[in-house]
């Protein structure tokens, strides 16, 4: 059978130049015709129609491969062939015809609705090329020859049913077998030779070897006598499904070949003895075998293909993602750090000044010294605060299960500590339920969210603020109420947002605070939200997946 | 010969040097403060840079506040071959910086820090988080004997 066209020749052809187009369709045609001559070496049925007929993959290819304006090499091919072997000019004209445009149809459908060449490369594609290059356009040939052969030739109307559907069954034998190789071969992508280790050569030459021997124990020498073929046939499936599966679709191409060439040969020299009207039966069975084989091994390949390129694809994108955050991340950390130097030394000077010589200035001046301090520190504490925001959206933190009544309780120790009047609010810590995650990110959520509450109970009676949790359903709900001024309820979830502030008079702040709760919590697969009436008080709650969800790589020790 | 004990700064930053020794010299602190500028040069005065000698002249040291992040030779390394060292094992070394991450003031703790300071904005007077952090060390705490180099 014909050898595929080389991709370096189908780049050369689509260059262009005239000269080199006709020898491109000059080779086209002669591989058309050896292929076409090998294939009517098996007719039996009728002397032009054949169970046998690669020429159609060939065809189809190279329609695909070169375009539409291939087609006269196909037809010339298909008529020498014809005209060569057996029958009238205006027979084989009808059928150089008819084999002309199975291909321009197919090539025509699959173009429309499998991604023309690349079809074998994604599992839906590779089944549209074969159900409608294999399966419809192939008919056309079946029909226009058989006809043909009919009118113009010897064949009476009598045999028309069994040469139609040996014609179509050869026909489609080749567009599943033949087409798909010759297309894997010169498109798609490539498999770097990096990724062909000593393993994967192995693997690859074990599995063509039981390939070959489970063919051969099928169709060849080492058939058992007197076995019965139709159920070893199956036999070559696993192996095949192997080959689809590990590797790529050039791979399972060669092998669904390497099959059909095993089981033809071997069904010819089996059922020579036999006659010939056993053989063409022989033959077209086997066609159907190694149809229903072909499309189950080259469906699953081009899936299989499809699956790692969307894995690789997604690997990459993440990966760029990751390190696109971690380099935020640092670059964050590196401004802030060097921001605060320079910070601290404009607070300090300006203390400094202030310390020696605040007794000899006005008011005025004095207090214009101060708010140098005070400009200084707030923009600190927007600084620290962005930091924070960038940090809660690492990815690679490690995880483990948290004792969330201890974490809140550190949480309010700490509030109380860090602000003026957080030792005037009564803080009511309730059994939470442990939750799996990073403790200092979690730590941090409780925090803003009690010095949220913390803040707005500023100058109500009696300020208290409680903490409590409990398990609903599949996930953890943890509730911090307070007996503050409470928000609008219809804000809703727009207090989450970066730089959201209520009352920034009233309340300072950097507005981030319940954004990097928010961001927190949702890097922990739950979920934030706020609830209030609008006058006495209001109550914030996170969730968090009760087992917690799945760990992302550590960073390092130095993560904790 | 000063014989209240020393104190060694280590900062890059000269004007937290100033602030911090102003400070210092205010709250009539009774130390001897040292300064270096860089991590080798805190090296040499500890005695452990390369080829280095054990320091004739002993000076007693109390603490070292060290800042973190310096050009060349940085905080952590400096820490590290502070603890690498028999003589310094034990020296009581204060990590100062503006940082305040959990990894920072965490890898100076695994790298055997005794305290981690945050350089903050005081309101009282300036530097006064230095004078609170070395008071701890001169006053109250009963070091252990560390020699450096005068």
């Amino acid at each position: 059978m014909a050898a595929g066209l080389p991709p370096a020749i189908a780049r050369w052809a689509a260059s262009a130049q005239p000269l080199r187009r006709a020898v491109v369709l000059l080779l086209v045609g002669t591989s058309y015709f050896a292929a076409a001559k090998l294939g009517l070496l098996l007719a039996i049925v009728h002397t032009s129609a054949t169970a046998v007929w690669p020429p159609t993959g060939i065809a189809l290819a190279s329609l695909l491969l070169l375009g539409n304006q291939a087609w006269p090499a196909i037809a010339v091919g298909a008529f020498l062939a014809n005209i060569t072997t057996h029958g009238s000019v205006a027979a084989c004209a009808g059928i150089a015809i008819g084999n002309t445009l199975e291909a321009l149809v197919g090539a025509w459908l699959v173009r429309r609705y499998a991604r023309g060449r690349e079809a074998f490369f994604s599992g839906l594609d590779a089944f549209r090329f074969m159900v409608l290059a294999g399966v419809l356009a192939t008919s056309v040939s079946a029909t226009f020859g058989v006809l043909s052969v009919t009118l113009w030739g010897d064949a009476t109307w009598a045999k028309f049913g069994p040469i139609w559907w040996t014609w179509w069954l050869g026909d489609m034998g080749g567009a599943f077998v033949v087409a798909p190789l010759i297309l894997v071969w010169s498109t798609g992508p490539r498999v770097p030779w990096s990724e062909w280790t000593r393993a994967r050569a192995v693997e690859a030459v074990c599995a063509f070897a039981a390939l070959l021997l489970a063919g051969q124990a099928i169709f060849g020498w080492l058939a058992p006598v007197g076995s019965d073929p139709v159920v070893l046939k199956f036999l070559c499936m696993p192996i095949l499904i192997w080959i689809a599966y590990r590797f790529d679709p050039r791979t399972a191409a060669t092998g669904v070949f390497v099959l059909a060439a095993i089981a033809t040969l071997g069904t010819v020299r089996g059922a020579l003895a036999s006659g010939p009207g056993v053989l063409n039966e022989s033959l077209m069975l086997i066609q159907v075998y190694l149809a229903v084989t072909a499309m189950s091994t080259l469906v699953l390949a081009a899936a299989v293909h499809e699956r790692t390129q969307a894995e690789r694809a997604l690997r990459a994108t993440s990966d760029e993602l990751r390190e696109a955050l971690t380099e935020v991340e640092a670059f964050s950390h590196a401004v802030s750090h060097d921001l605060r130097t320079p910070m601290s030394t404009v607070y300090n000077y300006a203390a400094v000044l202030e310390e020696d010589y605040g007794g000899q200035l006005d008011p005025d001046t004095l207090g214009r010294l101060r708010r140098i301090r005070a400009s200084v520190r707030s923009a600190t504490d927007l600084l620290d605060e962005l930091v924070k925001f960038v940090w809660a959206g690492n990815p690679t933190i490690p995880k483990r299960m948290l004792d969330m009544t201890a974490l809140a309780r550190e949480a309010c120790a700490e509030l109380v500590v860090a602000t003026e009047d957080g030792s005037a609010v009564q803080f009511d810590v309730g059994e939470l339920p442990p939750a799996h995650g990073n403790p200092q990110m979690l730590g941090r959520v409780l925090y803003n969210l009690l010095s949220n509450a913390v803040k707005f109970t500023r100058g109500r009676e009696a300020r208290r603020v409680a903490i409590s949790g409990r398990v609903e359903g599949n996930e953890n709900v943890y509730s911090v109420v307070d007996n503050g001024v409470g928000f609008d309820p219809r804000l809703g979830d727009e207090m989450f947002r970066p730089f959201y502030q209520a009352n920034p008079v009233r309340f300072a702040g950097a507005g981030l605070g319940l954004a990097i709760a928010a961001k927190i919590v949702r890097r922990h697969g739950g979920r934030v939200g706020a609830e209030s009436d609008g006058t006495s008080g209001a109550r914030f709650w996170f969730t968090l997946p009760e087992g917690g969800v799945d760990e992302p790589v550590s960073r390092g020790p130095a993560g904790r | 010969m000063n014989l209240f004990p020393g104190v060694l700064l280590v900062d890059d930053d000269e004007d937290y040097l100033f602030v911090a020794r102003r400070a210092i010299e205010r709250a009539k602190l009774r130390a001897d403060v040292r300064v270096t500028r860089d991590g080798e040069e805190a090296l040499r005065v500890l005695g452990l840079d390369p080829g280095g000698v054990e320091p004739a002249a002993p000076y007693t040291l109390v603490v070292v506040l060290l800042d973190l992040r310096m050009p060349g030779l940085g905080g952590f390394e400096v820490l590290r071959r502070i603890r690498e060292n028999e003589r310094t094992r034990e020296l009581p070394v204060v990590m100062v910086s503006t940082s305040n991450l959990p990894d920072d003031v965490a890898r100076s703790y695994a790298l055997g820090a005794n305290s981690y300071v945050v350089k903050r904005m005081d309101s009282e007077y300036p530097g006064g988080f230095v004078v609170d952090a070395a008071r701890y060390w001169v006053e109250l705490n009963e070091p252990p004997r560390v020699v450096a180099r005068s």
